[in-house]
């Protein structure tokens, strides 16, 4: 019985060995790998993203996968090679182990490593990135926190002029939010302040309400949520308080309809389909860095919603600026770390 | 005002669910049971309050349906720790993993997302107002208009003091505790009193699971307990068990949360985010100088 074991596990490994090899030499379909740092499930940016992956997926008729890592940095190193073994092009997010992706993409300098999101860039230059501009979509957010908290026509909005936001952790992108949004509030008002909770947590809603509950207790009417999934806990004391939220990457202005106000979108699945189109087109470019704004659509202001609480003229002046940015007439000034 | 009205209704609300939970472990700590498994039981009974308001269009099933699903998890640690004598821990342990498992798979199963599922579909746990109390200044706004399961809190606090120090079921769940063979040997059966400790807090952590996911916020999102299952064991050894001590520290603990937020306008948020901790390790000084006077 026992040597039947042990016959049995050998076959099984030399079967599963036999059964690895093809994938990793005849690449005759075409692979993709989406790996993130998250999971998917944030109902913004994770999952735009995987949008458009299903995208390239169905028009190019490749075959794709997506490595959730689920912040457990013992899964980055792994999920890498996984990648690596698998798949072509791999798009990833690489908060937290840009480092171990610039080791691996030195090793691999066949493969095409596209990261999203921040600017990593290894010795061999082989690293493509795509950098969002979301200084110009935060920009907007604050333009219409602005004109919303001055608008005390609408239910609920004090006369104050103070407006919050809500981060899940300070981190360099956070910051760079935090920063346009202010600047696009105070280019309505200069009074206009802005009052900035971080909760620690990107999936604690219950934390995230309570913040935004502080805000609204303060005098803010508007908060700005950039806290992934614990953020949606901000759009819910919004709607508690009959007071305005605007939401984050997609468009989150229907999971509280009347008082998401507003959605700071970041197409993180427009850039993959993009950049994997000029794969395809063969214009594609190792090492360079890609910057997706307003023009390019990247990023961008999204104020359609079911129940629509914006009176028509804001929207026109949001959109009056959105257009100033896209024809380069205003420019956004960009966060460097202060 | 308001900031500071706001401040005590998010030290209510954040302390609630902490205080549920504890006041469930702190009968299987009378009763001798190393029970662990809260943070477990209090994520089903929040994934189950969902399921059942979401499907039933009601808040009481989403009540009816956490108490079901933490008593589920209950019966496991039953089962394993309780018939089987297997370790406490360790099955606290997988138990705790398991509901994080479980609950996200069953999510992503049943709703069709990942990550959080919010749907005006759920029905949250109603506010009670209070006519009288209401209209008391400043105070009405605090004792009137939260969430029943608040009021609920409250009177499971006073009854879990009777019932663990003035009853005949409080002296015998306490003696399971101190000394279990010597209940055993007058007849009464120390594993039926851990079974029924268990099953209490069961119900209790349900109870905590479905303000959260029904009271606090209006939807379930992945691990949302968020350690205060921890939170809620610590708070029952902090102060050996006492009910109104369990109250106290959730109390101290909801308030310096918010706190911690509140003083961000002021220090870095990464300090900020350390005040429950370092309160919760104050207060643990003290207690056990306290504890020494009242030996010595």
């Amino acid at each position: 019985m026992k040597k039947f074991v042990f016959v049995m596990i050998v076959v099984l490994l030399v079967a599963s060995l036999v059964g690895c090899a093809p994938a990793n030499q005849s690449p005759e379909t075409e692979k993709v790998v989406y790996l993130i740092n998250g999971a998917l499930g944030d109902q913004s940016f994770y999952d735009s993203g995987q949008m458009g992956m299903e995208k390239i997926k169905s028009e190019y008729g490749i075959e794709i996968r997506t490595i959730e890592t689920n912040f457990d940095a013992g899964q980055y190193e792994p999920a890498l090679q996984a990648a690596v073994n698998y798949a072509d092009v791999i798009f990833v997010i690489s908060y937290g182990f840009e480092d171990q992706l610039m080791a691996f993409a030195d090793k691999y300098p066949d493969k095409i490593f596209v990261n999203l999101d921040t600017v990593v860039q290894n010795e061999k230059k082989t690293i493509t990135s795509v950098d969002f501009i979301e200084e110009e979509s935060a920009y907007l957010a604050g333009v219409v926190a602005g004109l919303t908290t001055l608008e005390t026509s609408l239910p609920g909005v004090n006369p104050g002029k103070l407006i919050g936001a809500v981060g899940g952790d300070v981190d360099p992108v956070i910051s760079a939010f935090v920063f346009a949004y202010t600047n696009g509030a105070k280019s309505i008002d200069p009074e206009i302040q802005v009052e900035t909770k971080y909760l620690g947590s990107w999936d604690d809603t219950a934390k995230g309400k309570q913040a935004a509950l502080q805000l609204f207790d303060m005098g803010a009417d508007v908060v700005f949520q950039i806290a992934a999934a614990a953020g949606i806990g901000v759009l819910q004391a919004a709607g508690e308080r009959g007071l305005y939220a605007i939401g984050v990457d997609t468009n989150q202005n229907d999971i509280v309809p009347g008082n998401v106000v507003a959605s700071d979108i970041k197409d993180v699945g427009k850039a993959i389909y993009e950049v994997f189109k000029t794969i395809k087109e063969g214009t594609y470019q190792p090492g360079a860095v890609l910057q997706y704004g307003l023009a390019s659509g990247g990023v961008d202001i999204d104020m359609t919603a079911q129940v629509q609480v914006l009176p028509q003229a804001i929207q026109d002046q949001v959109l009056a600026v959105r257009q100033q940015i896209i024809d380069g007439t205003l420019k956004v000034e960009i966060y460097t770390g202060e | 005002m308001n900031i500071i009205t706001g401040l005590i209704n998010g030290m209510i609300s954040g302390a609630t669910p902490i205080l549920l939970a504890a006041l469930g472990g702190t009968f299987t700590f009378y009763a001798g049971v190393f029970n662990i498994a809260m943070e477990g039981m209090m994520l089903t009974g929040a994934f189950f309050a969902v399921l059942g308001s979401y499907y039933f269009d009601s808040w009481l099933m989403g009540i009816v349906c956490a108490i079901i699903g933490s008593l589920m998890m209950a019966l496991i640690f039953i089962l394993f720790a309780v018939t089987l004598k297997t370790d406490e821990f360790v099955t606290g342990i997988a138990l705790n993993l398991f509901a994080l498992g479980a609950t996200t798979y069953m999510m992503r199963q049943i709703f069709n997302v990942k990550g959080a599922f919010s749907n005006p579909g759920i029905v949250p746990i109603p506010r009670i107002h209070i006519p009288l109390l209401a209209k008391i200044p400043i105070l009405g706004n605090i004792l009137s208009g939260q969430n029943l399961i608040i009021y609920i809190t409250v009177l499971v606090v006073i009854l879990s003091a009777f019932i663990i120090f003035k009853t005949r079921f409080g002296l015998r769940l306490r003696a399971a505790g101190y000394n279990a063979p010597s209940l055993d040997s007058s007849g009464v059966s120390s594993a039926k009193i851990r079974i029924w400790s268990l099953i209490i807090c069961g119900v209790l952590c349900g109870l905590a699971g479905a303000f959260l996911s029904l009271g606090y916020v209006t939807l379930f999102s992945e691990n949302m307990s968020a350690g205060r299952g921890w939170i809620s064991l610590a708070a029952v050894i902090l102060v050996n068990g006492n009910p109104w001590g369990i109250a106290l520290i959730s109390l101290l603990f909801g308030f310096t949360d918010g706190l911690g937020l509140l003083l961000q306008q002021y220090m870095p948020s990464q300090f900020t985010s350390m005040v429950p901790y370092v309160a919760t390790l104050i207060a643990l000084y003290f207690y056990s100088i306290q504890a020494r006077k009242r030996k010595a």
